[in-house]
């Protein structure tokens, strides 16, 4: 793929991931976003998110 | 003009009508954990309140999605030589956990209504639930169905959290102490407070995780302090 495209797609998902995702990186991941850290998209790892109160009180849970 | 007025305030109202809202009714339960000691039947319990919102089927995002909120703290129960076992308003796989358990033990509904449908199975369960560990999620999946549970090394240093297994307490706590069950429970009580008293440092971190970095990172040296944060033993503090 070309780099400036998948950079762009990255910066997309990074807005959309962590607490309330849409975009699972795993069937078995969570829209909660624990379990993310390490998992790949492509060739990228995802290092850091944010999960702390903050990103839970801006979204609320989803019912399953 | 007028009419360019009248269509723009026309379609601003459609807009908001899709957008609106409806609220199911609240409900509560009592998470109730309990341990077997040497020194007798130990139990602790918290009482977690849930409200739904459910987005208009006309919402232009995620229309009908239904969005729950979950308010409410950890379990604590007080166990021989001064310990203190946690289990939190998550699970291992879910931060949502404590908003999500008693509808993953109610029917499933679908369509039109359906949140609705499982908030009133809920109100009509009556009595404890036992929670099972796990609870198929599909092909080859399963989903963690108990909270997680926690302990400190030193109650005034969150970064001395350790996950407790929950089929091995003794190996955290010793010989002789072991989980015997974990219970839900419809209820009217009000939702419990204090856990500040136990955890006086969830005052002063409200944001982050436990290690005190801002985000769960890679780095982390303390890998379970940086997944976990005061949400996950507090939720919509009142203060």
């Amino acid at each position: 793929m070309n780099r400036e495209v998948f950079l762009s797609l990255l910066a997309l998902d990074s807005y959309n991931r962590g607490y309330g995702q849409s975009v699972l990186t795993n069937s078995s991941d969570e829209l909660s976003g624990v379990n993310q850290l390490g998992r790949t998209i492509g060739n990228a790892t995802i290092i850091e998110q944010r999960i702390d109160s903050v990103a839970q009180m801006h979204y609320g849970d989803t019912l399953r | 003009m007028r009419m360019i007025a009248g269509f723009c305030a026309f379609l601003a109202a459609m807009l908001l009508a899709g957008c609106s809202e409806s609220s199911p009714p609240e409900y509560r339960y009592r998470l109730k954990v309990e341990v077997e000691t040497p020194e007798g039947l130990k139990t602790g319990s918290s009482v977690i309140e849930v409200s739904t919102q459910v987005a208009s089927k006309n919402a232009i995002i995620s229309p009908g999605r239904a969005t729950m909120r979950a308010r409410g703290e950890a379990v604590a129960v007080d166990l021989p030589d001064g310990r203190t076992l946690f289990a939190l308003m998550r699970s291992e796989s879910q931060t949502d956990w404590a908003s999500n358990v008693m509808s993953l033990l109610a029917p499933s509904y679908r369509g039109e209504g359906a949140a609705k449908e499982k908030i009133r199975a809920i109100l009509r369960m009556q009595g404890e639930y036992d929670l099972p560990l796990y609870k198929p999620a599909g092909p080859g999946r399963r989903r963690h169905m108990y909270p997680m549970l926690v302990t400190f090394g030193d109650l005034d240093d969150p970064t001395s959290v350790e996950k407790v297994d929950p089929l091995d307490l003794a190996a955290t706590f010793g010989e002789g102490v072991k989980l015997k069950r974990i219970t839900v429970e419809v209820t009217d009580d009000p939702v419990t407070t204090g856990i500040e008293e136990r955890l006086a440092w969830l005052s002063s971190q409200k944001e982050g995780m436990l290690d005190g970095r801002r985000n769960n990172t890679i780095k982390a040296e303390n890998r379970l302090a940086n997944d976990l944060s005061s949400f996950d033993f507090v939720k919509e503090r009142t203060k």
